[in-house]
C-alpha cells in the first residue's frame, strides 16, 4: 500500500515526463540564440560573456538530459539557455552602441571646439 | 523514498491549505530585475520588451501561487529575470542611438550656422568692396572732370601752347613773352598770362613743375643759371598769387633740352621757353592720350615741335571755341606762318 502510494505520489510529482517528446525545436532555437550572441561578439563584453557561458553550459546540460530521456527537464533547461543567450546578445549590443554613441558625441564636441561659431 | 513522500505530501497539503511558501531566490531576483528594467531611462523606448518581461514574470508568479516552490517555478523565474535584463539592455541601446542621432543633428546645425555666418561675412566684405570700388571710380571721374575743366580753361589763354605728354599736361610759354632778353625778371605782360594760368589751375589737384629753358647761345653754365632763375621767378609769381607753395617746384634745364634747331633764329626763339607742367597723377603715366576731340584741326594732341598744341586754324574751324569778340587766339609759337610779331 505504502509502495503503491509512493508510486502514485511519484507519478504526480514527476508528471508524465516519460511521455514528453524530444524538444528538438526548442533545442534548435536555443542553439540559434547562442550562435547569434556569439556572432554579435558577446564574448568581448564582460556582462554578456557571462550569460553566454552559462547558456553554453545549459545547452550541454540539456543534451545530457535528452540522452537520459528526461525531455521535460531538458525543455526547461533549454528555456533557460535561450533566455541567457538572448540576454548575452542584448547586453553585447548595448555595449557596442553605447561606445559608438560616445565616440560620436566626443567627435561632435571636438568639431565644435575646433572653431568657435562666428569666426 | 520517505523524503519524496513527505515532499509530495507537503506540496499537496500546501495546495489544499493555500499557504504561501517562501519565494525562491530566482523569483525574488526576477522581481528585482523587472523593477530595474521598468524604471530604467530607456524603458519607454523598449516598451514591448519590458511588457514581455512583465508577462514572463507574471507566469512565474502564477506558477508559484499555484504550485509553490517547484523546479519549474525556479525555471520560469530564471527566464523572467533574463528577459528583464534583455529588456533593460534594449532600452539602453535605443537610448544610446537617440543620443548619437542628437549629436549628429547638433553637428549639422552647427555646420549650417558656420556656413550662414560665413555667407554673411562674405556678403559684408563684398559690399565693402563694392563701396570702395565705387568711391575709387567717383574719385577718378572727379579727377578726369577737373582735368577737362583745366583744358577748357587753358584753351582760352593767349600766348600759351598746351600739349598732353606722358609726363603730364605741358603748358609752354615763350620766353620773350615773359622776360626781357637775358634777364629773369617777369615782364608786366607776363602777369596777364600767368594770371590766366593760375585761374585755370585753381581747381586742378595736380602738382606743378616749372621748367626753364634757353637756346644754345652763350655760356652753358650761365644758361643753366638763367633758366633756373626764370623758373623760380614764375614759381614765385604763382605762389604769391595763391598757388600753395608745396604744390609747385621750379627747375632749370639750360640749353640741354632744345625743341627746335638752334641754328635758326626761329628755332632759337622756340627754345627760349618756360614750361608749366601739370604732373600726371600716379598711375596715369600709361594712360592713353586724349583724342583730338576738341577740334577737327587735331585738338591738343600734336606730333611736331612746331605745332605743339591747339592750332589756331583748328580753333577757327571748330567755331565753338572762338571767343565772342572775334579775338584771335594766338596759340601757336610766333615762328609759324601766322606772322604775328613777337612780344
Amino acid at each position: 500500500m505504502k509502495t503503491m502510494a509512493w508510486i502514485g505520489a511519484a507519478s504526480v510529482v514527476l508528471g508524465a515526463c516519460a511521455s514528453s517528446p524530444v524538444p528538438a525545436d526548442r533545442l534548435a532555437q536555443s542553439q540559434a540564440a547562442v550562435r547569434s550572441a556569439q556572432e554579435v561578439g558577446a564574448e568581448r563584453v564582460p556582462s554578456a560573456a557571462l550569460h553566454l557561458k552559462v547558456a553554453n553550459d545549459e545547452l550541454e546540460q540539456a543534451r545530457k538530459l535528452i540522452a537520459d530521456g528526461d525531455n521535460k527537464r531538458a525543455e526547461y533547461i533549454l528555456l533557460r539557455a535561450e533566455a541567457d543567450a538572448d540576454a548575452a546578445l542584448n547586453l553585447a549590443r548595448e555595449a557596442q552602441v553605447r561606445a559608438d554613441a560616445q565616440r560620436t558625441v566626443e567627435e561632435v564636441q571636438r568639431l565644435k571646439n575646433s572653431r568657435p561659431e562666428g569666426t | 523514498m520517505k523524503a519524496l513522500t513527505m515532499t509530495a505530501g507537503a506540496a499537496i497539503a500546501c495546495l489544499i491549505a493555500g499557504c504561501a511558501s517562501k519565494p525562491p531566490t530566482e523569483l525574488r531576483n526576477a522581481r528585482a530585475a523587472y523593477q530595474d528594467a521598468a524604471m530604467s531611462p530607456g524603458s519607454n523606448l523598449a516598451a514591448p520588451d519590458v511588457y514581455e518581461a512583465k508577462k514572463s514574470l507574471a507566469r512565474a508568479e502564477q506558477r508559484f501561487d499555484d504550485d509553490g516552490d517547484e523546479p519549474e517555478v525556479r525555471d520560469l523565474a530564471y527566464v523572467a529575470e533574463r528577459k528583464a535584463i534583455a529588456a533593460k539592455a534594449k532600452g539602453n541601446t535605443a537610448l544610446a542611438m537617440q543620443q548619437k542621432q542628437m549629436a549628429l543633428q547638433d553637428a549639422e546645425q552647427w555646420r549650417q550656422q558656420q556656413a550662414s555666418a560665413m555667407r554673411q561675412q562674405l556678403g559684408q566684405t563684398k559690399e565693402q568692396l563694392e563701396r570702395s570700388q565705387a568711391q575709387v571710380e567717383s574719385e577718378r571721374q572727379a579727377r578726369v572732370a577737373a582735368e577737362q575743366r583745366t583744358r577748357d580753361a587753358i584753351i582760352r589763354i593767349e600766348g600759351l601752347t598746351a600739349k598732353e605728354e606722358q609726363r603730364g599736361l605741358v603748358l609752354t610759354l615763350n620766353g620773350s613773352v615773359l622776360f626781357v632778353s637775358g634777364k629773369s625778371m617777369l615782364l608786366p605782360t607776363a602777369q596777364k598770362r600767368l594770371d590766366g594760368v593760375i585761374a585755370a589751375l585753381k581747381d586742378d589737384p595736380r602738382q606743378i613743375t616749372i621748367v626753364g629753358h634757353t637756346d644754345s647761345v652763350g655760356d652753358d653754365d650761365k644758361n643753366m643759371q638763367l633758366s633756373q632763375k626764370r623758373a623760380d621767378a614764375v614759381r614765385s609769381y604763382l605762389v604769391t598769387h595763391g598757388v600753395p607753395e608745396q604744390r609747385v617746384t621750379a627747375q632749370g634745364m639750360g640749353e640741354t633740352q632744345p625743341i627746335a634747331d638752334n641754328k635758326t633764329a626761329d628755332g632759337r626763339a622756340n627754345n627760349r621757353r618756360v614750361e608749366i607742367i601739370l604732373n600726371s597723377a600716379p598711375g596715369d603715366e600709361n594712360r592713353p592720350m586724349p583724342g583730338g576731340g576738341q577740334s577737327p584741326g587735331g585738338g591738343m594732341q600734336q606730333g611736331g615741335t612746331q605745332q605743339g598744341g591747339m592750332q589756331q586754324g583748328g580753333m577757327q574751324q571748330g567755331g565753338g571755341r572762338q571767343q565772342g569778340g572775334g579775338r584771335q587766339l594766338q596759340l601757336q609759337p610766333p615762328s609759324s606762318n601766322q606772322q604775328r610779331p613777337q612780344r
